[in-house]
């Protein structure tokens, strides 16, 4: 799988990304330390707790890092849960959340096939 | 890129590492990058590394201490003022920049990051930093030389006017020292008077031109050592006013703050607070506020300074002097002010850094005295002492004639050549050996130099004298003229200057 072909399969960006750091190689370095974030794993958690400001904490800092890798399919599922989260909305930000997951998950399989 | 910027550091604070590690590898080629995962650490790195961190890229949501309380701690520590800090964050929100704006951030970048807007507005932030930092130092720079040039002129001034009128080399300094620390005292007992730190720094100046009308008194009144008779009084008295006429002939300046203050000051120095002093009697607050702070300021330190019609006070005594009246009457405040100041004056002025200070404005002096060709002779210490300063007097006044210099730690006598009056090289011998000053001395004249050389005290340490010598068909009168040096303690006489002069006369005369 190519670095292209990862972005293709979790709903686009490599374009907008290449035209910024353009290196499949620093791309690829950047996908590596993505790898080890644990923000997702965070906001599951918080979420869980109900701990609306340590989940708005993880959710904001998950936004970062997708906003700087240019995860296109995650972009609009973690900024909403942001936003419902920053307003202090647990429930719907629980209501949420599935979506985001969903994505998440379809990224890191892309992502394990690509960095095996 | 920018050479200027070449290997500076920049700190970049963020708890997420991917954020980090793409900073970082935009900015790598051209900085020492440092990274820190929390606020606190960095806040230690900039402990240890302030001096050596061009910028700082601050992310603001971060577990435990957020970017805002890294501001705040770097705002009380002062880091703000010479370290630029960017914000990195995801956030956007009105509310949120305006406060990161507020708390002094410089700039601010969005997350996702755009490699090359976030080069420049790093590299443009240090410039523009670094520009200002330059300029602010060449401002500093620049105001401390206008300080430090008019100080010097003011300095030369008086002391100019020392050597006119004879007084202790640092009357003139312990004038200023006195009066800054009276006007500043006086500003805290009462709030009556209100002025700037600009203001006190002018009146101190203008202190020092207190007694420049004294220029305009004839040399016999300044200074003859007894007391000056009603007629001589009145004339000295005259020098308030003569200062204020110079001051008020500089037309130039007269709406600068410090014409005002030495005009006042010049003309109102000897007036009293119940009217009994001169020019004008002016009463109480009639008398500006300046004025009457330098009136104390003049009084104690004459009191406390030897003259020479006195010996001097303790500092105690001249304060009670003072407090009695006996100098004629003050302004309640400003006694009040000397009383609880007085040790503090005492103490200044012994450490005013005189010899500091005064090796400076001797320099100046020495410069201009070498420029006019008046010999200064003594090569070998022009440490700017009273002794020196008295020399230098009467060297000024000694400009021509044959002059000679003896010195006791030496043991060698110095004519000073002067080829048109026949002394063509420096002459060096012992004059104590008779057989050598025989070579250069009429010996009789010799012998009465000594005899009067011997007669000389601190107090009257210049002698003079004539001798007729008849030479072919002429008479020439030999006028000879000496002074005493006496070392700075006046304990002992260290030199004696002195200068000849030949007057030829027709024998039929």
């Amino acid at each position: 799988m190519t670095v292209k072909e990862f972005y293709d399969a979790t709903g686009g960006g490599y374009g907008e990304m290449f035209a910024k750091f353009p290196s499949d190689a620093i791309i690829t370095k950047f996908l590596n330390i993505f790898k080890r974030d644990k923000s997702f794993e965070g906001l599951t958690a918080k979420l869980e707790e109900g701990d609306a400001e340590g989940a708005f904490h993880e959710a904001h800092t998950l936004k970062g890092v997708i906003l700087n890798l240019n995860l296109q399919g995650l972009k609009d599922p973690v900024c909403n849960i942001v936003e419902e989260l920053r307003a202090g909305n647990l429930a719907s930000a629980k209501e949420m959340y599935p979506q985001v997951k969903e994505a998440y998950e379809i990224t890191v399989k892309a992502l394990n096939e690509l960095l095996p | 890129m920018d050479n200027e910027n070449a290997r500076k550091r920049v700190l970049i604070v963020d708890d997420v590492e991917l954020n980090r590690f793409i900073l970082k590898g935009i900015l790598c080629a051209d900085f020492d990058v440092v990274e820190a995962e929390s606020g606190k650490e960095a806040l230690d790195v900039l402990k240890k590394d302030n001096s050596n961190i061009a910028i700082v890229l601050l992310d603001i949501i971060m577990p435990e201490m957020d970017g805002f309380a890294v501001l705040s701690a770097m705002q009380k520590q002062g880091y703000m003022n010479y370290i630029p800090v960017i914000i990195i964050s995801t956030e956007s929100t009105a509310q949120f920049v305006d406060k990161a704006y507020e708390m002094g951030a410089t700039d601010f970048i969005n997350k996702p990051y755009n490699p090359n807007v976030v080069l420049h507005r790093v590299l443009n932030t240090i410039k523009l930093f670094n520009r200002q930092q330059t300029l602010m130092d060449i401002v500093t720079e620049q105001v401390y030389e206008k300080h430090r040039y008019a100080d010097m002129m003011i300095n030369i001034l008086s002391t100019v006017m020392e050597m006119k009128n004879g007084e202790s080399g640092l009357h003139i300094l312990h004038i200023n020292t006195i009066t800054r620390i009276l006007t500043e005292n006086l500003l805290r007992l009462t709030d009556k008077y209100t002025f700037s730190k600009s203001d006190i720094q002018l009146i101190c100046v203008a202190s020092s031109l207190h007694d420049i009308g004294k220029i305009a008194i004839p040399d016999e009144i300044i200074n003859k050592p007894g007391k000056l008779t009603n007629e001589e009084f009145a004339i000295m008295k005259t020098h308030s006013e003569q200062g204020a006429k110079m001051i008020e002939s500089l037309t130039e300046y007269k709406d600068e703050r410090l014409i005002k203050f030495a005009h006042d000051i010049c003309l109102y120095h000897h007036e009293r607070y119940d009217g009994k002093g001169y020019p004008v009697g002016l009463k109480g607050e009639e008398i500006p506020i300046w004025a009457q702070i330098v009136s104390v300021a003049d009084v104690f330190d004459a009191l406390i300074s030897e003259r020479v019609y006195k010996a001097a006070y303790s500092p105690e005594k001249a304060l009670d002097m003072i407090i009695k009246g006996e100098c004629g009457l003050f302004n309640p405040l400003i006694v009040q002010c000397l009383i609880e100041s007085h040790a503090e004056i005492v103490a200044a002025l012994t450490h005013v850094s005189a010899a500091e200070k005064w090796e400076e404005k001797a320099k100046y002096v020495a410069n201009d005295v070498e420029k006019y060709h008046i010999n200064t002779f003594s090569d070998k210490s022009l440490e700017f002492s009273s002794s020196n300063i008295a020399k230098l007097k009467f060297l000024t006044e000694c400009s021509d004639g044959i002059i000679f210099e003896y010195s006791f730690a030496d043991g060698e006598m110095i004519i000073k050549a002067n080829p048109e009056l026949g002394v063509k090289d420096d002459i060096i011998f012992d004059p104590l050996d008779r057989e050598q000053a025989n070579k250069y001395f009429y010996m009789p004249a010799y012998d009465k130099a000594v005899e009067l050389l011997h007669a000389a005290t601190p107090q009257k340490s210049e002698v003079s004298f004539e001798y007729p010598r008849a030479e072919d068909d002429k008479l020439i009168v030999y006028k000879v003229r000496m002074k005493c040096i006496y070392s700075d303690d006046r304990e002992s006489v260290i030199n004696v200057i002195g200068k000849i002069n030949k007057i030829e006369r027709e024998i039929s005369q």
